[in-house]
């Protein structure tokens, strides 16, 4: 099921993904994979604990590889066999996974910079999480933004399914919190994230809307909260406006 | 066998996703051609709006309703210090999942 879904991949849409990245002259640099190799790592392991996690939780190995390459959301899917193993219905557990992942219509708004209109935007539009939009709106430039963008979403769409196929043969749960790797997604956000703070705009939207999303963490499902803290976006313009 | 209920959600699950991706990159892609042939459109709220995203998704993954997982907090503040010192990303990852591993084993 896995491997065929990978060469579907390659041989209908790898054609338009590389003649993509080939168009944008940017130089591959050591950095680059500085920074895409810890994050794909961090994917991987993560993704083995969800296959093995999916496996406790009953779940048919084909629906946990299929989920993993057509979710590709490593938070909600996470969320997703949780629910199930908890005993949850897996209606409910797919509405409490969908609020994790509203978040990406967000970031597809600001992604959309990264892709060209064309066939090759419906594939891109699926690599749209956490860490590419941060990892791409970090970049200098929108060219290079475009090239981590598709080559850590490449990156993250083989590693995260042969984590899971990994981990659901293992069977074994390893807790990614023991080697402390939980801590790794958080860091790796943050990293992208700092840069940006120098500007006081930024600064003011980030602060307040973080104590939102704090204050907001007990009283509303998960992946809410970030959404409420969305409400900060206004400040700075509203801070401009007193001023004048 | 698979039973139907896991199937219809799974659906729902992969079709949602996809569905709420794709309708942010097109209405990102609409607002950026309306701004081709009138003015220029501010990006900057959408900038801000990222980065509340990234940073909620960070303070929500170190809070939960039970409290905070100090072992994690550790690790990311480490990770944080480093950054702040322009560490490269491999070691601030590793910085950060030795801190709260250690923690963990420690306390």
């Amino acid at each position: 099921m896995f491997t065929i879904q990978i060469s579907l991949f390659s041989s209908t849409n790898g054609g338009d993904l590389f003649s993509l990245l080939n168009m944008t002259p940017v130089c591959r640099t050591v950095k680059d994979w500085a920074t895409f190799a810890p994050v794909v790592a961090a994917v991987l392991i993560v993704g083995i604990s969800y296959g093995a996690e999916g496996q406790a939780a009953g779940l048919p190995r084909w629906v946990i590889a299929a989920l993993a390459v057509a979710v590709l959301g490593a938070s909600s899917e996470l969320l997703f066999v949780g629910t199930i193993a908890a005993g949850g219905t897996p209606v409910l557990a797919a509405t409490a996974a969908l609020v994790v992942n509203l978040r990406n219509a967000v970031y597809g708004v600001a992604a959309s910079r990264f892709l060209r209109p064309g066939r090759a935007r419906w594939l891109g539009a699926h690599f749209v999480n956490d860490e590419t939009v941060s990892v791409a709106t970090a970049r200098p430039s929108i060219a290079a933004g475009r090239h981590a963008f598709w080559t850590l979403g490449s990156l993250i769409l083989i590693a995260w399914p042969i984590g899971a196929v990994v981990g659901m043969f293992l069977g074994v749960v390893v807790d990614p919190a023991i080697i402390g790797l939980d801590a790794v997604f958080p860091s790796v956000l943050l990293a992208m994230l700092l840069p940006s703070l120098a500007d006081p705009d930024t600064r003011l939207a980030v602060g307040v809307g973080t104590g939102v999303a704090v204050a907001a963490v007990a009283l509303v499902p998960a992946g809410l909260a970030p959404l409420l803290a969305l409400i900060a976006v206004v400040l700075p313009s509203l801070r401009r406006a007193l001023r004048r | 066998m698979t039973d139907l209920p896991l199937l219809a959600a799974c659906a729902l699950f992969i079709v949602g996703t996809y569905a709420f991706r794709i309708a942010g990159v097109l209405i990102g892609s609409r607002r950026k051609e309306r701004a081709d042939e009138s003015a220029a459109t501010d990006d900057q709220p959408l900038d801000h709006a990222v980065a509340i995203l990234l940073a909620s998704v960070i303070a929500t993954s170190l809070v939960s309703p039970s409290g905070i997982d100090p072992a994690k907090a550790a690790g990311v503040a480490m990770g944080a210090a480093l950054v702040a010192r322009g560490k490269s990303l491999m070691l601030v990852v590793l910085a950060a999942a030795a801190t709260s591993g250690l923690l963990r084993v420690f306390l």
